[in-house]
């Protein structure tokens, strides 16, 4: 038996391995320019920015969390409608600096708008809100028809 | 070399962000001003090495009832992490911060000869 010379990674010994390199190069490059753009503004899918959110559920509730720094409670205004919840708002700048003033700005300004299909029916006069440190936090009570029914089945 | 790898790994669930930051004069201060939103304030520091400013903060763990079950999740477990570098404009003594709604806002003053001083003009 012969021996054969040890090629690591060459296309010669495994020609796919450098498609799938390729490939993966390329996804992480539209990802990054397109989806994750740090800065927010200006990418060609969308020139807006919103909140990143979690959504939980229990038996009677569902509860959604929002990352959404640096706004004061009144800028942000929440709906339920048809079942979407729908947050929206406006970041204002730091209205006491001027223009001329900045170094460098990175953080993201001007109106944000989510909408978010609910997996359930909830009660929309029952929703309780609250923002602290940047994170805003709902409970949403679960409608009495949403709530998963037991239903007892007697057997004859 | 394994040494460095275990001291790297130490919180390796929890993903690394640079926090979007503006910074701007203000009278007679420089600002930073970081959006990191929902942060232990515990965990929260900054301190200065040289002339590098380095602020790092960990977001709070969530106190989500055990009844709850995760339907959709965006937000990670994050660390903040962003170092800035100082130049000789800056009063090392004098630096402050506070954390509000989710932004932490770094106020360093500007030392005495970096402040623009009016020179009057005889005639």
């Amino acid at each position: 038996m012969s021996l054969v010379p040890y090629r690591k990674n060459t296309w010669l010994s495994d020609p796919f391995r450098e498609l799938e390199n390729l490939q993966r190069e390329m996804n992480r490059l539209f990802d990054f320019s397109f989806a994750n753009n740090p800065f927010g503004e200006t990418t060609l899918l969308g020139s807006q920015w919103s909140p990143s959110i979690d959504i939980h559920e229990s038996k009677d509730n569902l509860l959604v969390k929002a990352d959404l720094p640096g706004l004061t409670k009144d800028e942000i205004e929440i709906s339920v409608q048809d079942n979407n919840l729908i947050i929206k708002g406006e970041k204002k700048k730091e209205n006491e600096v001027q223009e001329e003033n900045y170094y460098k700005t990175e953080r993201f300004y001007g109106s944000f708008y989510r909408t978010i299909q609910l997996p359930s029916e909830v009660d929309e006069n029952k929703v309780n809100a609250q923002y602290k440190d940047g994170v805003l936090s709902l409970t949403l009570p679960k409608k009495e028809n949403a709530k998963p029914k037991q239903i007892r089945v007697n057997i004859k | 070399m394994f040494d460095k790898l275990k001291l790297n790994s130490k919180n390796d669930n929890a993903v690394v962000v640079l926090p979007n930051t503006n910074i701007y004069d203000q009278d007679k201060s420089i600002v930073l001003s970081l959006e990191m939103a929902g942060v232990d304030k515990e965990s929260l520091d900054v301190n200065l090495e040289g002339n590098i400013l380095r602020i790092k903060a960990t977001k709070k763990k969530e106190d989500i009832p055990r009844e709850y079950q995760a339907l959709y999740q965006e937000r990670q477990v994050v660390e903040y992490k962003r170092s800035f570098e100082l130049n000789a404009e800056v009063d090392r003594e004098k630096i402050e911060a506070e954390y509000k709604d989710g932004v932490l806002k770094v106020f360093l003053c500007k030392a005495e000869k970096a402040q623009p001083k009016k020179i009057a003009i005889k005639v």
